[in-house]
């Protein structure tokens, strides 16, 4: 039996890509080579076999005749392609295309597909639309529907759920250009103009980079590497690299060693690239996309600050001096989250859902827009839930006590994403009372944040010694705005080397807190006390005072805390190794005397009594 | 046994299921009936909403488990190739005479860290092209039988049973 899923489908010109909705999302399918995108190339052998995608385009070179790539252009008209005597309209050959698409989609969910939505230019007259769907019906599929590539674009940014917007759809591909201004009304996306060239694209960029490292080392070496096929498709992927490269980096080298030998020996090519040099380069491709922009605007008797949205499809829009262009010409930050090589094949996969109705058993699920946690020792905001988070979800977490006989806790709930629950927003506080009295650390308190359906916190503490449980719940959420959460993101990023700096120095202030208390019990104890040479007392007291003075101080530098706990550690550590040392020999001597090993549970090895956690928080998970 | 058994039980479903669709014969109340579906209802789709919620935070974490998995990958990977750069600035520091022999050493070094993470070059010399594997850079008229691998531009890898990079290669044309 087929499958209910509706594969999406970007028939593209140069390259095709697939999608499916799984669990809510769209998702790209890699093909069955492991590319995500599959070049529209098909092929046949000598021996008469059908070669599809990346393989065909590898042969192309060798076996023209026999190669079509760019069929997208002759749709709808009456072309044949000629190969071995037998004719094939374009609509045949896409075919080819689409079960190769539609194979690698069955591969991959282990099951029969038969529905398909594909994308087509909003150019495509009705006869092009139409060869497209006899296409996708030769290869086995029944196309629920043809959608327009710039809104399938719209859908992938889920446009279609907002109200009456104007879309500005840039789509910069390998080979062609196309602007289209969509405008959503009623929960349909209208095209009112569209204009491109068809004949302007990435692999132009890669071909100025290559003419002019080319002439460079034409003027330097007096030697013209395009003559040479073996060196030209050398310099042709290290063009397509470095233009890659020049997106992320202010500056590419290319090298190729042993590029050629002339009379003096071999000769390497060693060129850095800036991307200044590389978008003097490209500048006039560029600019000439500007002119489809404004009459699109004018076609559409719309103005740039009409425009809601401007969406950037295509390979080549990741080149920052495109985004540059359209930012300028816009005035408008351009949406760029999706991968623009697969922005429109998730589309299409998005309208397959609706057509299917997939989409409405879909639950919809909120998310936290701010990460939750309480106060912790020293205002450290200790974070259980995560921003991002989808909700309803639960965490727990274990904390304790910071002082002996500490009988009550304040749990203080904060919101935000700034390491000190001060500079977070405060969304409540209550006490859990009753704790029986104990040496800190020991009391087990969970606390457990429950967040509901409908963004409802619950939050609890229990003693899990008494049972005792406080709890409180958390309705004022709903009023955040989305400028706070920017700011609060905002602010979480800017401030975090400060914050973390800070976070440190308590951290540390709390842990030397912790060595004098455990240095004090240990001294104090009765346990631990007569087994700790006097000399090592000696040295522990002081040091010990010493690192409280430090302690007292409010303004104590890290440096001066972190050397009166070394000081103090190194004594305590010679001391207790010492008693360990003792405790062993002692057993030793009483496992020959008496002849039977200690079972591990006497007193004296029962090492719980003498090691005092570090942590004041014991951590569960 | 069991042949008796069955029949036995089909029968008191039966008559269990005619109990509870006579309201006269045990009557419950219908409020309670509804309060307690409602109760039923309620946990359930609770209990769906909290795993349908666990699903999406499952994505995220393993999206990032395999990001933070490749990245660490990577590191292994890495440390490997730091190793041939180490010698090759040994080698720098040679004088001309040794440095082919270190050069030399240098490759099969290379070679072997490659082929411990599963990379092999591909053996083509004398070959007829084969899209799967080589991809055609152009098309020369020679002596060599139709098809044949004349000349390589880049040579092609494997990584296990998958190609990692196609060899670029140039193909013998019949002369005319």
């Amino acid at each position: 039996m087929a499958s209910n899923k509706v594969i999406g489908i970007d028939l593209g010109t140069t390259n095709s890509c697939l999608a499916i909705m799984e669990g809510g999302s769209p998702v790209v399918i890699a093909n069955a080579e492991g590319f995500r995108t599959t070049p529209s190339v098909v092929g046949f052998s000598k021996e008469g076999e059908r070669l599809v995608g990346n393989v065909a385009k590898r042969q192309a070179i060798i076996n023209p005749g026999r190669t079509v790539s760019s069929i997208k252009r002759y749709m709808g008209t009456d072309h044949p392609t000629e190969i071995d005597g037998k004719k094939y309209s374009p609509q045949e050959i896409s075919a080819m295309i689409l079960q190769k698409l539609k194979m690698d989609a069955e591969a991959y969910l282990g099951e029969k597909v038969d529905k398909a939505v594909i994308t087509v230019p909003a150019y495509f007259n009705d006869a092009q639309r139409q060869a497209t769907k006899d296409a996708g019906k030769i290869a086995g599929l029944d196309v629920l529907r043809i959608i327009n590539e710039p809104t399938a674009s719209a859908l992938a940014y889920g446009l279609d759920k907002e109200n009456e917007v104007t879309v500005l759809v840039y789509d910069l591909g390998g080979g062609t250009f196309d602007v289209s201004i969509l405008t959503l009304d009623d929960g349909l996306f209208e095209v009112k103009s569209t204009a491109g060239n068809n004949r302007l694209g990435g692999d132009d960029f890669d071909a100025r980079v290559v003419d002019f490292l080319a002439d460079e080392f034409k003027k330097k070496e007096g030697v013209d590497l395009r003559k040479d096929p073996v060196a030209h498709q050398r310099l042709k992927d290290a063009a397509e690299k470095a233009k890659i490269e020049l997106s992320s980096l202010q500056k590419a080298n290319i090298n190729l060693p042993y590029i050629t030998a002339t009379a003096d020996g071999p000769k390497h090519l060693d060129v850095d690239l800036t991307r200044a040099k590389f978008e003097q380069l490209i500048g006039d491709l560029v600019q000439k996309t500007v002119e489809p922009v404004k009459q699109a605007l004018k076609d559409a008797g719309i103005s740039a600050s009409d425009i809601n949205h401007v969406l950037l499809v295509g390979g080549s829009t990741r080149v920052p001096v495109v985004i540059e262009t359209v930012r300028s010409l816009l005035g408008k930050e351009p949406d760029k989250t999706l991968n623009p090589d697969e922005c429109v094949a998730l589309g299409a996969a998005v309208q397959g859902a609706v057509l299917t109705g997939e989409t409405k058993d879909v639950v919809l699920l909120d998310v936290t827009p701010l990460t939750l946690g309480i106060e912790t020792l020293g205002g450290i905001a200790t974070k259980l839930i995560e921003r991002n988070t989808t909700i309803p979800t639960r965490k727990s977490q274990i904390f304790s006590t910071a002082a002996d006989n500490q009988t009550s806790v304040e749990i203080h709930v904060v919101q935000g994403e700034r390491q000190f629950a001060r500079d977070n927003f405060s969304l409540g506080r209550f006490q859990l009372t009753g704790i029986p009295s104990a040496p800190r650390g020991m009391p087990q308190i969970e606390v457990t944040f429950d967040i509901d359906a409908n963004g409802i916190v619950h939050v609890s503490a229990k003693d899990l010694g008494t049972g005792h449980e406080q709890s409180m719940t958390i309705t004022g959420r709903k009023d955040l705005k989305d400028d706070e959460i920017d700011k609060m993101v905002k602010d979480a990023k800017q401030f975090e080397e400060e914050d973390k700096k800070r976070r440190e120095e308590i951290e540390l202030r709390n842990n030397a807190d912790n060595a004098v208390y455990a240095a004090e019990k240990l001294v104090n104890d009765k346990e631990t006390a007569d087994k700790i040479d006097a000399e090592d007392k000696e040295k522990i007291i002081p040091a010990t005072a010493a690192l409280k003075d430090v302690l007292a101080k409010e303004d104590a530098s890290s440096e001066e805390i972190k050397e009166k706990m070394d000081a103090l550690q190194e004594v305590v550590f010679a001391a207790t190794s010492k008693m360990y040392q003792k405790i062993q020999e002692e057993q030793q001597a009483a496992g020959n005397a008496a002849g039977s090993g200690c079972e591990g549970n006497c007193d004296s090895c029962n090492s719980d009594d003498t090691v005092v956690d570090a942590d004041y928080e014991v951590k569960k998970d | 046994m069991d042949k008796h058994t069955e029949p036995k039980e089909v029968k008191k479903t039966d008559s269990s299921q005619a109990e509870t669709t006579n309201p006269d014969e045990n009557p419950v109340p219908e409020t309670t009936v509804v309060d307690e579906l409602t109760k039923k209802y309620d946990e359930l789709n609770d209990k769906h909403l909290r795993l349908a919620a666990e699903f999406e935070n499952y994505k995220k974490r393993a999206k990032r488990d395999q990001e933070s998995a490749v990245r660490y990958a990577n590191e292994k990977f890495a440390l490997d190739i730091i190793d041939i750069l180490d010698n090759f600035e040994r080698a720098l520091k040679s004088d001309d005479e040794n440095l082919r022999d270190g050069l030399e050493q240098i490759h099969k070094l290379y070679l072997s860290i490659l082929s411990r993470n599963g990379i092999e070059k591909m053996n083509i010399t004398g070959t007829k092209f084969d899209p799967a594997f080589h991809e055609a850079v152009a098309c020369i008229p020679a002596d060599a039988p139709e098809d044949a691998i004349i000349d390589i531009a880049v040579p092609g890898y494997m990584i296990r049973d998958k190609v990692l990079r196609h060899a670029k290669v140039a193909v013998a044309k019949k002369k005319e």
